[in-house]
């Protein structure tokens, strides 16, 4: 008979870890390679703009009669001195670093190993861009203190009305349409994936349309007031030009964002009172938090088992065999203190199921899991509460009491109160649950509760090194650990750490669905600012088709960095135009001859150039919360702070380009 | 007054505008754009000479309008539009995207860039035929539930259909919907479960609601569940008794339900499947395309056999994904060019491409026997699930405890009874292989793969005669061109026709494998195949009960008819004994492999048990045997004592000291010996030979299946001496050191 289908939950797919404030080293290294590029950037800026100064100066009269360039100070001229000092000292350091013999001696900083030379390079490149900042950034933030709300808010006012009256919201009401027409109307969707397939064809949707507007907005309002000469009735007014730049942005922010609440509440209602299948609700209509651990791949016949690669061509899940020695473990740090007041606690999981035999047919891959706390130590001797004075083994015990309440290889439910009450106290005794033989099937998540006796044991004292579960140097000594082992012979389970996680709590759908909304308004900001970043000295078409390969670009970051990095198949641009014209596969190694020795060069050199160009483009993808949503999970605020963080970190840059080259425009005419 | 210039101007710009004018109306009067041809008929364009000069009405005549291509699809059309000129980037982007979803296993994402696709380029039939590929097969297997791999079978399947009906007239489109619902459904390994769940997509929810089917107390109601039972005898059928090997074993095989509740928890576990009808009505899906298992349109359609409508309701006995596939490929049919009776090999001849088209593959003589083809797995099909012939009931609970009963009834006398239900009106084996037997035979004929004896004959005489004007060349040979000179002769031209007749003849069948069909379905719809099938299916169930007994008499009752079916259906042998001449190649139905394969392994699990049940005799058996040839022997010694040794002598004497151990024990040594005796090795009823003398199975197929069930070791091939390399004096290389 076919074996009962487990319920249909969800997990979360990353290729990468996503950004969190528990990691700061990474976050640390993250604000240095900022400082790095954009003090790259600064530098570039900051000598053309000492040039242009110097050669088209614009003199304010002192009052001792002495002319003053009122577009290069000393103190500008004096950090890109020290600047490109240290760029030297950088390049120097290069050129040492690569002359470096495999097997120098290197050490930690901030979690990333490298050799002496390579830390100090690191460190000059981080001053160089420092000082670079603080030149080309300098004047930039003295003006900033000369802004005035009052103004910003009316020129924004103004672009707001100008928008409205071009009848621009009309376009928003083409995006209801998404949602008014049902996405099991246009494809043929299992029962389940149906409010994922929604709320991603209405978020792509949305993306489209109120990206577009937002570009076309934003593109053609400076130079349109330029071209028309309205302009001259704001810059004939004491306006800073800068407040030109943030009036129109915030103004065109707020069409947009108030079109994006109400779409997102509209379509949120339409969600509501939709007739949303069963299924989808159950897999979609939530806002998990979940609680992850870190996985470690353990196995008695290596210590160095990373799980098993079975050949898929997605190489995200590694692989344990079934009937041996081989685990997946996950490692749980910190375990909220109210786990230990809950009866149960559901543990989710998602495995990738892979058969070398075709079992049989209706039956998954049965799977047992060992849940441990840090107290948990089998070859530990305990005193013997059946015999008063002598010892025991930890486990021995625990075996002995399971026989003794009848629960030897019984799998109990909190369903069966009077024997869940037992197996609760007998994991808080000893800091251990067992449930034997869980049928896995690929592509459904299961859920397992887990007694809370667990967690309150785990709770007590302080795990250390010297605790029996043992994780790696760089983990936290963990205080509970989860332990997977595949039960089914000859067949394989997959798994990555986001595919098991205790359910902490479940949040409100609805909320969790504006949450994802902030991932498309991220993406507008984005929009927004580069349009009318390129608008202060493009043209209208050239700035909203600049700042539309920028962004579509931003989607493809991920090949583009293949493509600069030179790990992508079949090489660059020049080399794959040799390929297709001489038939070669992409992978097939090509006759080293001088011609294409040539070609390889030229794309090095593109290479080189695609990597400088690579830090224009944004991480577009990194905002796409979308998929949170689908899959049932909450959008933590400290995700959200963190990527208004990063957005922040990309926008600044261009702001700054933005008041330079509106200022440079203002020289110009 | 404007000056000369502007004059000049002005004139310029009206003769522009007048140029402007008229070859605007020129162009609308070629293309017809005044005759609103749109709205016309094809025969009323076609009737005038006027409206078939122009681009529309000759599009008309064609059938190459945009509305003539198949069914319009306005989202897809409207998204085209939207795209302007870069729907080929958007396209490239999609496929990527489909290939990057399901490679990280993203199978909703990847179903979604799927239609994306198709929708873009919906007259470009290479992408539908990939795509549903890949979702039926590629992406199904990647699911471990049934249910969900039913999903993506189903997922495929529409694809392709709703890319028919925007493609009118592809045949390799409607021929592959046929080959996926005949592959997944009637010959995959998990064939069972998904038939099953084939079938409840054709019934509507409500009536296979389980909570129907219970009591308040949520029990089984017995007189519900006994309806749904006579209502989808198919299906309950094969869920009980069905068997699905565990673990790959057949010897651990078990059945998909056990009890009513099994069957209950079954349905409920696949209540929602892509369904023929509306969510929880009993109403027929409208739109044909939304409705799973899709079936073709047929109206209008050149098709004289009966298929199964869109809009028809099925029984029991039509819930078969081989009707769809013959539904399918009789459609596909209806695209190519008629058939010709005369053997040739021209399966690539169009003689009006605006009309007719050609298949890439398979072979259009292949391609052209889909329909009886799957009339032949309808056929098998019933066989194996034992519905054999109309007055053949199936009883619910044959050879059942009465605690295991699905339905227990007592009968007046106070008697356990079983509930017989009798199969489905039409539907049953013996009535498949009669219309696959039909359907073959026309096919034949329609076809030139079967021909009237004497006509056969007149064509391999010339066929000889032509042979022999050329050394080297046979009969069934391709045949060389021919030369002008020979062209121009008459006689020689008329023999070379027939060479070409006889070439097609032999290489059309052997492709097609049309004799094998052919004469399979010819034997299989008499009384006594379905005899035997019937007395082999009930032997194992008896075997399974387990009543030995039982299964060795109704084994034999079963060989008896099948040797009868065999021996009636010997025309070929009956027409080489007739006349020692007749040189054609031909064969029996009991010269096939697959029917003596089957039968000799169904003869060896017949030995093996009857060896088991008659063991006792057979060692028996054995010993006289021994003693006899022991006596043979020893008659020259002269040794008149020697019986004392007898094998039997000695026995009686150990079962004498069993039946009475306090006796004292004379040669206790000797009893292991009678232990180990074995039992006479018993022929099968198909070991040995047909009453003409030659063998019921071949050799080859005896070692074969022995060879396939480990009974024998396979025969190590001869080693190849030409491998061996030869030294300069032509002496095989020796081995170093010899």
């Amino acid at each position: 008979m076919l074996a009962s289908f487990a319920p249909v939950l969800g997990v979360m797919k990353f290729e990468s870890t996503p950004l969190g404030f528990d990691n700061w080293r990474r976050l640390a290294w993250l604000a240095i390679e900022w400082v790095e590029d954009a003090g790259g950037f600064a530098m570039v800026g900051l000598v053309i703009w000492i040039i242009i100064g110097l050669i088209y100066p614009v003199n304010d009269t002192l009052p001792d009669g002495k002319k003053r360039n009122r577009l290069v100070g000393p103190g500008m001229l004096l950090s890109a001195a020290a600047a490109l000092t240290a760029y030297l000292v950088a390049l120097g350091l290069t050129y040492v670093v690569a002359g470096e013999q495999p097997g120098v001696k290197t050490i930690q900083v901030l979690g990333r190993e490298g050799s002496v030379m390579v830390v100090f390079l690191e460190a000059a490149l981080t001053v160089a861009g420092l000082i670079a900042l603080i030149g080309f950034g300098g004047p930039f933030v003295s003006d900033c203190f000369r802004l005035r709300w009052r103004r910003i808010y009316a020129i924004a006012k103004l672009s707001f009305k100008e928008a409205v009256r071009r009848r621009i919201v009309w376009v928003f009401l083409v995006i209801l349409i998404l949602y008014l027409f049902p996405a099991r109307w246009f494809f043929q969707e299992k029962p389940e994936d149906e409010l994922k397939s929604i709320i991603g064809v209405t978020t792509r949707g949305m993306n489209v349309l109120l990206v577009s507007v937002g570009l076309l907005l934003a593109a053609f309002s400076i130079p349109s007031d330029i071209k028309n000469l309205t302009i001259h009735t704001i810059v004939t007014k004491p306006v800073e030009r800068f407040e030109i730049i943030l009036g129109r942005f915030l103004g065109y922010l707020g069409l947009i964002t108030g079109a994006l609440v109400i779409m997102t509440g509209f379509g949120l209602m339409l969600i509501n009172a939709g007739n949303v299948s069963e299924e989808a609700a159950g897999e979609s209509m939530r806002s998990r938090v979940a609680r992850y651990g870190d996985l470690d791949f353990k196995s008695l016949k290596a210590s160095d088992f990373k799980g098993m690669d079975v050949g898929k061509e997605n190489g995200y899940r590694r692989y344990i065999v079934g009937r041996s020695s081989q685990r997946a473990v996950w490692s749980f740090s910190s375990i909220p203190d109210r786990f230990g007041t809950e009866n149960s606690v559901p543990l989710e999981f998602a495995f990738d199921v892979y058969r070398t035999t075709k079992g049989t047919e209706g039956i998954g891959v049965q799977v047992t899991f060992e849940v441990v706390s840090h107290t948990w130590d089998p070859d530990k001797r305990i005193d013997d509460p059946a015999n008063p004075g002598a010892q025991i083994r930890m486990e021995d015990a625990f075996n002995r009491d399971l026989q003794a309440q009848k629960l030897q290889n019984v799998n109990v439910t909190p369903e069966d109160a009077k024997n869940w009450a037992k197996v609760d106290a007998l994991a808080e005794q000893y800091g251990r649950y067992v449930f034997n033989n869980w049928q896995v099937f690929d592509y459904h998540t299961s859920s397992l509760p887990i007694p809370g006796g667990i967690f309150r044991n785990a709770n007590k004292g302080t795990p250390t090194r010297d605790s029996a579960i043992k994780v790696d140097a760089k983990q936290a000594p963990p205080r509970v650990q989860v332990r997977v082992r595949c039960e089914s012979p000859s067949q394989f389970i997959g798994a990555a750490r986001y595919d098991l996680y205790f359910l902490e709590s479940e949040g409100s759908f609805s909320f969790n669905y504006f949450k994802g909304a902030a991932g498309l308004w991220f993406r507008l900001v984005i929009a927004l600012v580069l349009s009318i970043a390129c608008s202060t000295y493009l043209a209208g078409v050239l700035s909203f088709l600049t700042a539309l390969m920028l962004f579509i670009a931003g989607f493809f970051l991920d090949f583009i960095q293949e493509l600069a990095s030179g790990t992508n198949v079949g090489g660059g641009p020049l080399e794959s135009l040799a390929r297709l014209i001489k038939n070669d596969t992409a992978t097939a190694e090509l006759d080293p001859n001088p011609v294409v020795r040539v070609l390889q060069g030229g794309d090095a050199a593109y290479r080189w150039l695609l990597r400088r160009v690579m830090n224009v483009i944004p991480d577009v993808d990194r905002y796409g919360l979308s998929d949170y949503v689908a899959q049932g999970f909450s959008i933590g605020p400290d995700f959200l702070l963190i990527n208004f963080i990063t957005l922040a970190a990309y926008t600044l840059p261009w702001f700054v380009a933005a008041y330079y080259l509106m200022k440079a425009r203002e020289i110009a005419a | 007054m404007a000056n000369v210039y502007q004059q000049a101007a002005k004139r310029r710009k009206l003769a522009y505008l007048a140029a402007i004018v008229v070859l605007l109306v020129c162009s609308l009067g070629v293309r017809g754009s005044f005759f609103r041809i749109d709205r016309k008929e094809v025969e009323q364009v076609k009737g005038d000479p006027l409206l078939a000069l122009t681009l529309d009405g000759r599009a008309k005549i064609h059938e190459l309008t945009e509305l003539q291509q198949g069914e319009k699809e306005l989202g897809g059309a409207a998204v085209q539009l939207l795209l302007t000129g870069s729907r080929g980037l958007a396209v490239c982007a999609l496929w990527n995207t489909a290939i990057d979803k399901q490679k990280r296993q993203e199978w909703n994402e990847l179903d979604i860039a799927v239609d994306s696709i198709t929708k873009l380029q919906p007259h470009f039939t290479a992408p539908w035929l990939f795509q549903s590929w890949n979702l039926t097969y590629n992406v199904s297997v990647e699911m471990d539930r049934l249910n969900d791999m039913y999903f993506y079978i189903a997922r495929g399947i529409s694809v392709i259909a709703e890319g028919e009906a925007l493609n009118r007239n592809n045949p390799d489109l409607r021929y592959n919907i046929g080959f996926y619902y005949q592959n997944k459904f009637g010959v995959s390994d998990r064939v069972t479960t998904l038939r099953c769940l084939y079938q409840l997509s054709c019934i509507p929810e409500e009536e296979r609601d389980p909570e129907r089917l219970l009591n308040p107390d949520r029990t089984v109601n017995q007189e519900k569940f006994e309806q749904f039972c006579r209502d989808h005898r198919e299906l309950v059928r094969r869920l009980k008794e069905a068997r699905i090997p565990l673990d790959g074993s057949d010897e651990k095989a078990q059945t998909l339900a056990s009890s009513p509740s099994e069957v209950i928890a079954f349905l409920r576990a696949n209540r929602r499947l892509p369904s023929r009808y509306k969510a929880g009505s009993t109403d027929l899906e409208e739109r044909r395309l939304k409705q799973f298992p899709v079936f073709p349109d047929l109206r209008g359609q050149p098709i004289t056999t009966r298929e199964l409508s869109y809009d028809a309701r099925f029984g029991d006995g039509e819930q078969d994904a081989f009707f769809a596939a013959r539904a399918w490929y009789s459609l596909a049919n209806c695209s190519l060019p008629p058939p010709n009776p005369v053997p040739n090999n021209d399966g690539s001849f169009n003689p009006d491409p605006l009309k007719y088209r050609i298949p890439k593959r398979p072979a259009t003589i292949i391609f052209r026997q889909g329909p009886m083809r799957a009339q032949s797995y309808l056929a098998e099909r019933l066989t194996k699930e034992g519905w054999f012939d109309p007055r053949d009931p199936w009883i619910v609970d044959d050879l059942l405890d009465e605690d295991r009963a699905w339905m227990p009834r007592t009968g007046p006398d106070g008697k356990r009874v079983s509930v017989e239900i009798l199969p489905w009106e039409g539907s049953t084996a013996q009535e498949a292989w009669k219309e696959a037997a039909e359907r073959w035979r026309i096919h034949g004929n329609n076809n030139g793969l079967r021909m009237d004896p004497t006509r056969l004959l007149t064509y391999l005489s010339k066929a000889e005669e032509y042979a022999h004007t050329k050394p080297g060349l046979f009969v069934g040979s391709m045949p060389p061109p021919m030369t002008p000179e020979e062209a121009k002769d008459a006689h020689l031209t008329d023999l070379y026709e027939a060479f070409k007749v006889m070439w097609a003849w032999y290489s059309n069948r052997t492709n097609t494998n049309y004799e094998t069909f052919e004469l399979e379905s010819d034997a299989m719809q008499s009384d006594d195949a379905m005899l035997a099938k019937k007395r082999f299916r009930q032997a194992d169930k008896a075997y399974r009960a387990p009543n030995y007994a039982e299964a060795v008499r109704l084994y034999d009752e079963g060989f008896a008819a099948w040797q009868r079916v065999m021996l009636a259906r010997q025309d070929c042998r009956a027409r080489k004994a007739a006349d020692p001449s007749f040189n054609q190649q031909c064969r029996d139905f009991r010269d096939l492999d697959s029917p003596q394969e089957s039968i000799y392994e169904t003869n060896l699990k017949y030995v093996r048990l009857a060896q088991d049940v008659r063991q006792r005799q057979l060692r028996d058996s054995t010993m006289w045997l021994n003693d006899l040839l022991y006596h043979a022997g020893g008659s020259t010694s002269g040794n008149p004592f020697q019986f004392a040794c007898d094998l039997n002598v000695l026995a009686l004497d150990v079962e004498r000291n069993q039946e009475r151990p306090a006796d004292p024990v004379r040669i206790e040594s000797r009893v292991p010996q009678f232990k180990a005796i074995t039992p006479l090795a018993l022929p099968g009823p198909m070991d040995g030979n047909a009453p003409d003398g030659t063998p019921w199975i071949s050799d080859d197929v005896k070692r074969r299946i022995r060879e396939r069930l480990g009974l024998a070791k396979p025969a190590v091939p001869p080693a190849n001496a030409s491998l061996i390399p030869t030294g300069p004096g032509g002496d095989a290389a020796r081995p170093p050191g010899r």
